[in-house]
């Protein structure tokens, strides 16, 4: 088979996934719901994606996610550190975040509305949470995974303690570091609407926002699959950046 | 993680993270009571009290019920058609080929966006908590499969149609247990989103199960009762995550390390 008859059938399969997904769409649109038809939808995002509002709430959920991912992830990288050098922190950790982890992050919304208000600081907060466990145990895994042998044959060579953090762990973790903020990221999207759908109207903005207000208060439901679709394209948008960051970054490793 | 954690000293590393436990407990209780304001800081001291009387009514165990039959339902469907689909995807290429495209674009929306659809569409119910359930959990188990699919040694295969095995039998005897391993690990991950997802999807859209409940206390500033739900919560998916874990490593002895 030639290169591009191989070409031209990836495109053909990836037209008919395409089409496939758009046809079963109209299907059960035209049962359920008929104001969700592809030709509704379609108009309300060509009318509605440029409109100020849209830009207004995207820059302010992506405000809110890169806001708590920082810090979320600044506190997972030094407490990975911590635990990844030291066996007795991890010792005393270990219960604490095998508590944690399996919950589920939206379990915090309802304190943190408590702790903050029906702000956009719970919704905040809540990503940094979210992003702190991915950070951390990824970082962690990485520095215990060096090697002691790169470790011993620094100290041997002469290296002091700080180089051998700088030049051998910090290195080594790198890769680890980035696959949990990729997870981090990936989980950010899931909280930010959830938590923006909880806190509503209060916020004024963001996708969430948008969400229940064209769900419960004006009741447009083009709009709304408008969204959810806007919210996947910029999902897997951010996913696609964080790999690329990563394969720049760790060109030794394959992903 | 707990690599050196085992070794010689397994009795003696559980009663150091024990005391831990309670240490850390310890100073959240004191730290409780120093500020003796729950709404600031819950008391762990108070936490039993306040979960007493929820499992005396029958409130808890009825919300547990309630988030634990539409894990059930969403789950279990998503775990049959996603194995289904996965093996579907990986046994015959065009499948795969064809259907990587509507994936991959419904596969980075999260479960929760879909909760204003679904309000709309079937309004505040069962329905709208187990399609959540079923959307969060089978994408990873359809992935899973696939892969454990193609992982498969095709030696294997042809070996069994040599020795004049059927289609359904390579199937059941050939690639089933080989890509087990692999099915096993996407309804690991499978659970776990759903749990996620669940707690996420109550506190929107139902009037019963935890993620409602933590939800309802919090707006009366009850933290102690938000905290009893959570750590329900927190409990349950560990059990079950323990529970796929073993049955992860009874089922697939050969692919444990």
């Amino acid at each position: 088979m030639g290169h591009s008859r191989r070409w031209a059938s990836a495109v053909g399969y990836r037209l008919s996934g395409m089409v496939l997904l758009l046809v079963v769409w109209e299907l059960v649109a035209a049962r359920a719901e008929p104001s969700m038809s592809l030709v509704r939808v379609s108009e309300a995002a060509l009318h509605y994606l440029p409109s100020e509002e849209v830009r207004q709430s995207v820059l302010a959920s992506l405000r809110r996610i890169a806001v708590g991912f920082t810090i979320g992830s600044a506190v997972g990288l030094a407490a990975g550190f911590a635990i990844g050098l030291s066996a007795g922190l991890r010792a005393v950790f270990d219960p604490v975040w095998g508590f944690l982890r399996p919950m589920s992050p939206l379990a915090w919304v309802p304190l943190s509305i408590v702790w903050f208000g029906i702000t956009e600081q719970a919704a905040i907060f809540v990503i940094a949470y979210a992003s702190f466990f991915p950070v951390m145990l990824n970082t962690g895994t990485g520095i215990q995974e060096v090697a002691p042998v790169y470790r011993e044959a620094a100290l041997t060579l002469g290296a002091r303690r700080r180089d051998v953090l700088r030049h051998v762990l910090v290195p080594a973790a790198v890769p680890y570091l980035l696959g949990g903020l990729r997870i981090s990221l990936g989980l950010s999207w899931a909280v930010i609407v959830a938590a923006e759908l909880v806190i509503g109207s209060v916020l004024r903005a963001g996708i969430g926002y948008l969400m229940h207000r064209y769900t419960l208060v004006l009741y447009d439901l083009p709009r709304v699959v408008v969204l959810v679709v806007l919210v996947g394209v910029l999902a897997f948008l951010a996913d696609r950046l964080m790999r690329l960051t990563a394969q720049r970054l760790t060109p030794w490793r394959a992903t | 993680m707990a690599s050196d954690v085992r070794g010689g000293h397994v009795g003696r590393t559980r009663a150091f993270q024990a005391l831990a436990v309670v240490g850390i407990v310890g100073v959240w209780a004191v730290a409780a009571s120093v500020i003796d304001n729950s709404a600031r800081l819950p008391n762990p001291l108070r936490v039993p009290g306040n979960a007493w009387p929820l499992i005396q009514s029958g409130e808890l165990q009825g919300h547990v019920v309630a988030s634990l039959r539409r894990i059930a339902i969403g789950y279990g469907t998503a775990a049959v058609v996603g194995i289904v689909v996965g093996m579907v995807m990986g046994a015959f290429r065009p499948a795969e080929r064809l259907l990587d495209t509507p994936m991959e674009f419904l596969r980075p929306i999260p479960a929760l966006a879909l909760v204003p659809i679904l309000l709309a569409l079937v309004g505040i119910g069962e329905t709208l908590n187990i399609s959540i359930v079923f959307y969060a959990s089978v994408f990873p188990i359809i992935i899973n499969t696939v892969a454990g699919l193609k992982e498969v040694d095709r030696t294997y295969v042809e070996a069994a149609l040599t020795m004049g095995a059927g289609r359904t039998a390579v199937v059941r005897s050939v690639l089933l247990p080989a890509a087990l391993p692999s099915i096993m690990s996407g309804l690991r991950i499978g659970f776990q989103f759903a749990w996620m997802s669940i707690v996420g999807a109550e506190l929107i859209g139902a009037v019963t199960g935890l993620g409602f409940m933590i939800l309802y206390y919090a707006k009366f500033v009850a933290t102690e009762r938000v905290v009893v739900g959570m750590v329900t919560i927190g409990v349950l998916g560990l059990v079950f995550d323990r529970v796929l874990l073993v049955l992860w490593k009874v089922m697939t002895p050969w692919a444990q390390r």
